[in-house]
This record gives C-alpha cells, structure tokens and sequence, in this order.
C-alpha cells in the first residue's frame, strides 16, 4: 500500500502567493474557522509570506507538511491551470521510477478579475504595491470563508480517499 | 533520459521535429506531402490533450522523444514542468524540452486553426503540410541543434566518469 507520503497538494493560483498559498496554509494549520484569532494570524502571515518571497509564476512554492505529512505547496498558473496540471502529472509519471501523486487544487476562481488585474502589481512601484497589498488583504479578509470552505472539501476528499 | 518537442498545440510542429528526429521524415530533403499522413499524432492532437506529453518513439541514443501541446503560455509551463521535476529531485538537465514553435508560414497557422479548431480537417491538414514543407530546414536544423546539444551532453557526461 502506497503510504500518505507520497502525496503532494498543490493549491494553484494566479500567482501562487496570497489567495493560493492562504488555502495551503490553512491546510496546513488544519483551521476549521477563520474568526477571531485565526483571521488575524492568517493575514499576519500572508504579510510576512508576501514581504519575504517572491516566487515568478510556474515555481512550485513549498509551503510545509500537513497532519499527514503530505507535501503542501502553492503555484502559480496564470491562466494556463488545465494545462500546467496535465503537464506536471504527465512528466511525473513518464518517469516510471516515481513514486507518489500530485493533486492539484484550482483556487484561481477565488480570485477575482480585479484580484487578478492587482496581483501584477505587487511588484511593481512602491506606491502601487502598497495599494496593491492593502486591497489583496481586504480581499483575503472578505473571501477566507470560501477559501477555507474550500480546503475544508479537500481535506474531505483526501480523508475519502477520493483524490486520484 | 527524455526529449520534449513542444509547440503551441502539439499536433505540427512539434510533431514534424520529433518525427525528423526519430528518422520517420528525412533531414537532407523536403518530404512529400503523403510522408506526413504516416506519421502518428500528425494533426491529431485534441485540444482536450494540451500539456499531455505524448510519447513518439525512441531514438538511436536510446532517449525517449515525446511531443507536447503547450498552448499560449510556453515559458509558464515550462518553468512548472522544471519545478516539479525539481521537487522530485531529478535532475533537469536530461530532460530537454525543445522549443518547436518557429516562425511559421502563415499557411501553416490557417490549416491548423481549420483542422484544429473548426474541425475541417479536409481543409486544415493539407495546408498545415504545404506549410511545414515550405519551411522544412527550419525544423531540420532544431533537430541538429538539438542533437548536437545531446551529444554535449553524452560527452560531459562520460568526460565526468
């Protein structure tokens, strides 16, 4: 039997940061709400992950171990999710000697046209990005709850079984 | 050790490289339009299939040669393909992903927008052919350089040993 090991979760975004590694994070964490305590340290530490990384989209950003020691990571994909999912698992498995499966998670839809056009500024000038990170945590703010709704649904599916 | 043809839908250009690499079209003269039906995936590859890496053969050094449709993004995907091999510990540099999307033929680009995407492939498949013949050594030689880059990789690879 393939132990859990093996598995690497990858919660894909448009940038791979902020929205995307938020849900990988909660993953992590294995939060079951995003009140109180748990929003301010969710946003505090999506701050410090978008000050200390930068990662250009079609890296894989390893963000840690959840409970069953599976792989998390976040990735961006822009708009090429279909795509960069079926290219990933396909090299993966035409090198035989691999063990264990990928699971990509599509959280791009989370991230809105507005998100999205803000997400390519967040590098760009001072005055830009600050704008830019203070409406990309008000908009993490207003969708943690659908983020973590969706978490929440794969962690079920892993429990299941239900991930291929 | 393996080789990735890649273009933008997998079904053309890449597919004549990877047929000229393989020995399946000829590199010293332009193939006639029949030699094309012969070869497998030629305009065949759904849209559905974009990113899959089809294998096409093996070649003479014993690498596995495989085509891949990597729509609009191609340095995108490529970068994710490299990061997970990456996160797999392999290492990157036998795997080669060649890029087989040239300057084409206008010619080219309607026959496959015909076949591919309004699925006239009566139309689209002998336009893409008159196309890919037209400019036939520009393939050619991404094959040589892709060969030559193989033989490199031989070489330091034994010079290390």
């Amino acid at each position: 039997m393939k132990s859990k090991q093996d598995l690497k979760i990858i919660y894909c975004g448009y940038h791979g940061l902020y929205i995307s590694a938020l849900a990988g994070y909660m993953h992590i964490l294995d939060i079951k709400s995003t009140q109180g305590e748990n929003e301010a340290y969710l946003l505090a530490w999506m701050d410090s992950i978008t000050r200390t990384r930068f990662f250009p989209s079609g890296n894989l950003f390893y963000l840690g171990l959840d409970k069953d020691y599976n792989e998390v990571y976040s990735l961006g994909c822009k708009n090429a999710f279909g795509i960069i999912e079926k290219a990933q698992k396909g090299v993966v498995a035409i090198h035989h000697n691999l063990d264990g499966k990928i699971h990509h998670v599509d959280i791009s839809f989370l991230e809105g046209r507005l998100c999205r056009l803000v997400l390519d500024h967040t590098h760009s000038s001072a005055i830009c990005q600050r704008m830019a990170l203070g409406y990309l945590r008000h908009y993490a703010r207003r969708q943690m709850e659908k983020i973590l709704k969706r978490v929440l649904l794969v962690k079920e599916a892993l429990k299941d079984g239900g991930l291929s | 050790m393996k080789i990735i043809y890649a273009c933008y839908g997998g079904a053309h250009t890449s597919v004549t490289c990877a047929a000229i690499h393989l020995g399946m079209l000829p590199d010293d003269r332009v193939p006639g339009s029949r030699d094309f039906y012969s070869i497998p995936f030629y305009d065949k590859m759904p849209n559905a299939q974009l990113g899959t890496p089809r294998f096409m053969g093996i070649d003479t050094m014993g690498w596995e040669i495989y085509v891949m449709g990597m729509g609009g993004d191609r340095k995108l995907v490529t970068t994710a393909i490299y990061s997970i091999l990456r996160e797999y510990g392999l290492d990157e540099n036998k795997f080669f992903i060649v890029n087989a999307l040239v300057t084409l033929s206008p010619i080219t680009s309607v026959g496959g927008f015909c076949s591919r995407k309004l699925n006239l492939v009566g139309l689209g498949r002998p336009l893409t052919i008159y196309g890919i013949r037209q400019t036939y050594y520009v393939f050619v030689d991404i094959v040589k350089r892709t060969k030559q880059k193989q033989q490199a990789y031989i070489k330091a690879m034994y010079s290390n040993v």
